[in-house]
């Protein structure tokens, strides 16, 4: 998976989860600038992101990813293995 | 399952729909789909979506959910659920791992919620740490304390419940023992490990369930059965206190959405199967007798496995009927020769064999059997045929049977239509209700005068002040009566209790046998008080002996007992809803006057008494049963 793909699948998922539409998502969207973004929706936002991806992140991973940058480094890195 | 890549085209058709205004149709496809188990992701938009097309149309109903762990992001899930079903969900959770606080004071959040629902969602890691972690280190004598210790907590909670929400109906999570249990493999065979301690915790909540009313279990462990305990993840747990993957949530939401389904009333009654491709493989017309796929190998035992499932269902109270394109002697062959055929022909209430639209044959279906549209599922293979059932009568729920034949069984459970949380003796007999009402019809048809067909049938009515045997029949006959029902008001078994300890009220449930047998308890009217005038609360019929004059009877007896005890006039109020047309004539047709107009063109009519005008019609023997 390029990049891209990794963030617009990634844009799609943060939609389902929050509520919000994928296109409205910026690429520098954080937990700061999303309101539903709340530590119980980034458990599910974390399950959700293991379950599509088809990776299990590391507890320290899923603290960091904050970010949308963050979630695609995490998700890229686990996948090249 | 369906697919996440059509999803955005699914999307962009409902909204092009909704820009149609074709509202009824959006709905019904946003319901197939959220039954259809979408994926996780697809929740919150399927739950926005369906709030804005059911625009208000759904029943409200207030839940309460107190967990031990975090269950928060279930919200879409029931939302979505709820509205597929046509209840509009609203749930309160209660704060992180907060029962007591919750349901013990009287102005906690919950409380002030009002919930007519509240799930406890808890497990026995977080209320017994002890009993989980380290079950070999306790002494039996210590083991027994720490298993009181949790029952009596949940009692605590369950009690305190019912005092600050008097009315709403609990369900509480069963206990799962852990992955990793005490004893390995051994430990299902020894009473000093984890399933022998879970068996036992969950038998003290199947006994506080049977003390308290309106208190119903959720079988957790079948609910990791349907997911795989896998996605009940540990991993999330110990790191976020969630316990629940995806999967698992959306298992969760559903018996949830189906429990609250069935504690307000909207039990589905009549399942309506095509045969062709439902009850059998192939096409009964084409491949004859000896080529339909029905027996012991697959696909036909998965055939054969959907009509145990379907006289299961029957058994429980659901009635049966057919609607299918067929030659009906073709059909009838096959019902009487078939080896492998389950179901007898005459354990369906009615059938529609012809080669008539399925619709028009579902409305016939429904005036047959005396029963709302709304109260019906339809089983077909066709979409076509599915989708016109939708257009004309989108009162009926429909359920496609898989293409995947070994998908079929259990279909019909999963979609929670056909749950209640009542079962009572007349629905194990319902079906030979229905079967005695086709003979009476007959019979009518042959009398053709009326008043000699009421002769022939030779009806006893049977009177009786309502006691704990009768409570749960009368409750759920409020529940579910929706055409004779004057009032229309829903009660549960506690509140039928309250009106019998209430010394001012009273109770009666009327049971109606005939010369094709014994109906059940069809009746019930509640005077709410009984004084210088006896007020009816609730006066409502089952639509299963509409048209034969025991109401007459009913009201001609409660008159007499009114006057009997000084009363000047029995009062009965009509509220009228969509669907009790055949309760608005029942007062005024049976000498009540008009009084006065209610609000939303309800009627308060009035008898003066004594009369000897309303009298029990001669061909109705009337029984007491209190004795008097």
């Amino acid at each position: 998976m390029t990049r891209e793909e990794i963030e617009q699948r990634t844009k799609e998922i943060m939609s389902g989860v929050f509520g919000i539409d994928a296109d409205a998502i910026p690429a520098d969207a954080s937990n700061e600038t999303i309101p539903n973004w709340d530590s119980l929706q980034h458990v599910t936002l974390t399950m959700a992101l293991e379950q599509e991806f088809g990776v299990q992140f590391k507890i320290e991973d899923a603290f960091a990813m904050t970010t949308l940058p963050a979630i695609c480094d995490a998700v890229q890195r686990i996948a090249a293995g | 399952m369906q697919k996440p890549s059509d999803f955005k085209t699914f999307q962009r058709d409902v909204r092009e729909r909704l820009e149609r205004n074709e509202t009824t149709a959006v709905v019904h496809a946003l319901a197939q789909r959220v039954l259809g188990q979408p994926g996780f992701l697809e929740y919150n938009w399927l739950a926005r979506t369906l709030e804005q097309a059911v625009d208000g149309r759904a029943i409200p109903v207030p839940v309460g959910v107190l967990s031990t762990f975090t269950i928060e992001s279930v919200r879409p899930l029931l939302r979505a659920i709820g509205f597929a079903h046509g209840l509009s969900i609203d749930p309160y959770f209660g704060g992180f791992q907060q029962l007591e606080t919750e349901v013990l004071n009287p102005t906690s959040g919950l409380v002030r919620h009002s919930p007519t629902m509240v799930f406890f969602a808890w497990q026995l890691t977080d209320l017994a740490p002890t009993l989980w972690h380290s079950l070999l280190e306790l002494s039996g004598e210590q083991r027994t304390q720490e298993c009181s210790a949790v029952l009596a907590r949940i009692r605590e909670c369950v009690e305190g419940c019912r005092t600050n929400l008097p009315r709403a109906a609990q369900v509480l999570h069963t206990f799962v023992p852990p992955a990793a249990s005490a004893l390995g493999v051994l430990d299902f065979q020894d009473p000093r490990g984890h399933r022998v301690l879970v068996d036992e915790l969950n038998a003290g909540l199947r006994d506080l369930a049977r003390e308290h009313e309106n208190v119903y279990l959720l079988d957790s462990e079948a609910v990791a059965r349907q997911v795989g305990d896998a996605t009940m993840v540990p991993g999330y747990f110990l790191r976020a206190r969630a316990p629940l993957g995806p999967t698992a949530q959306v298992a969760f939401a559903q018996q949830y959405v189906s429990f609250a389904r069935a504690v307000a009333g909207k039990t589905k009654k009549v399942v309506v199967v095509d045969l062709d491709n439902t009850m059998w493989g192939g096409v009964l017309g084409e491949d004859g007798i000896d080529g339909i796929r029905l027996g012991p190998d697959f696909p036909g035992n998965a055939f054969v496995a959907f009509q145990h499932e379907l006289r299961q269902l029957s058994r429980r109270g659901v009635v049966l009927a057919i609607n299918s394109k067929n030659n009906e002697g073709d059909v009838q062959e096959a019902f009487a020769n078939h080896p492998h055929m389950v179901l007898a022909l005459d354990e369906f209430a009615a059938t529609r064999i012809n080669w008539e639209d399925k619709a028009q044959n579902l409305r016939g279906l429904a005036e047959q059997l005396s029963l709302g549209l709304d109260s019906f599922v339809f089983v077909d293979d066709n979409p076509i045929e599915l989708e016109i059932v939708q257009q004309q009568v989108p009162e009926v729920a429909t359920v496609r049977v898989p293409d995947e034949p070994s998908l079929l069984p259990g279909l019909l459970s999963r979609s929670g239509y056909f749950d209640s949380v009542i079962y009572s003796e007349e629905d194990r007999k319902r079906t030979s209700f229905y079967r005695a009402e086709a003979g009476r019809q007959a019979l009518q048809r042959a009398t053709g005068d009326l008043e000699g067909f009421y002769r022939s049938l030779e009806m006893r009515l049977y009177v009786k002040s309502v006691g704990d045997a009768e409570t749960p029949r009368v409750a759920q006959l409020t529940q579910r009566t929706n055409q004779f029902n004057m009032t229309t008001r829903r009660y549960s078994e506690a509140d039928i209790r309250s009106f019998r300890e209430d010394s001012g009220a009273r109770v009666y449930c009327y049971r109606l046998t005939d010369r094709f047998g014994d109906n059940g308890i069809i009746a019930v009217i509640i005077v709410k008080s009984a004084g210088p005038q006896w007020e009816i609360d609730t006066f409502l019929m089952s639509c299963r002996v509409i048209g034969r004059t025991a109401e007459t009877a009913m009201l001609a007896l409660l008159a007499g007992e009114a006057s009997a005890a000084g009363a000047t006039a029995l009062v009965g109020d009509v509220l009228p809803t969509k669907k009790n047309v055949p309760a608005r004539q029942v007062y005024p047709d049976n000498q009540f006057e008009v009084a006065e107009s209610l609000p939303d063109d309800g009627v308060r009519y009035r008898l003066s008494l004594p009369t000897d005008t309303l009298v029990v019609p001669e061909w109705i023997q009337v029984i007491n049963e209190d004795g008097e």
